[in-house]
């Protein structure tokens, strides 16, 4: 049986995100960074719990350059993963469903996580 | 025994969890920025305090439930082969487990009561 053509638009750089939209996809993008940060998150924990000679070794640590370019990225990740997941439970709330909110909102939050970034890469001397 | 509401409950799951992790971060994290452990003295007998330790342990809960979910949701659009997904998932869930185990050994290798 021959498939139909279906109407394709694979040329991305015509397509218009929304803003919801753009925040939606930071959303998942953040949440699989955060994933993968837990290894590196939990061994600071153990390391850092497990003496006085850990302890320091995990300031050390976070005192290095990647270290720290990890750190704004976590930043950026967990503050756009909270506010964008509090704007998802207002809105199941029912607060904020029009569409004109729902934009206004979603500025706010990627604004909002662009500004954590960037006192993030102020306060880690990026 | 499976049931059709599987998706209703994942979806409920999500939100309970987030509601807690929003507190638990904003309170964890909070006072980690705005005071940070000097010494291992100091961090360990802040962990150690049974407030602590419990917001934690319930914290590392609501995170494998949390990141399970978020990791499933992302698996389902986006990794199609079956034996890959399987495996994926599989390894995410053991990974979970396997970080509440080590963080609860972490914990209980804090002396009790030895920093105040």
């Amino acid at each position: 049986m021959a498939r139909s053509p279906r109407p394709r638009n694979l040329d991305l750089w015509t397509v218009r995100f929304p803003v919801p939209a753009v925040l939606s996809i930071l959303h998942r993008g953040s949440g699989l960074l955060l994933v993968l940060a837990i290894p590196w998150l939990a061994w600071m924990l153990e390391r850092s719990v497990s003496g006085p000679e850990g302890f320091r070794a995990v300031v050390d640590h976070l005192a290095s350059g990647p270290a720290r370019l990890a750190l704004v990225l976590v930043a950026w990740a967990l503050a756009h993963h909270l506010f964008a997941g509090i704007r998802y439970l207002l809105i199941d709330l029912d607060i904020g469903v029009e569409r004109r909110r729902a934009r206004a909102s979603a500025w706010l939050v990627n604004a909002a996580g662009v500004a954590v970034l960037i006192l993030a890469a102020g306060r880690w001397g990026l | 025994m499976k049931t059709d509401n599987a998706g209703l409950r994942a979806w409920m799951l999500q939100r309970l969890s987030a509601v807690y992790l929003i507190l638990f971060v904003l309170l964890f994290g909070g006072r980690l920025l705005w005071a940070p452990p000097v010494d291992h003295a100091e961090w360990t007998g802040w962990l150690a305090r049974p407030g602590v330790a419990t917001a934690v342990i319930l914290a590392w809960l609501a995170l494998a439930v949390h990141a399970w979910i978020g990791v499933r949701d992302i698996a389902m659009d986006y990794v199609k082969p079956t034996a890959v997904r399987f495996t994926l998932l599989v390894a995410v869930a053991f990974g979970l487990l396997w970080l509440g185990v080590r963080l609860a050994a972490v914990l209980a290798s804090i002396p009790a009561g030895g920093t105040p």
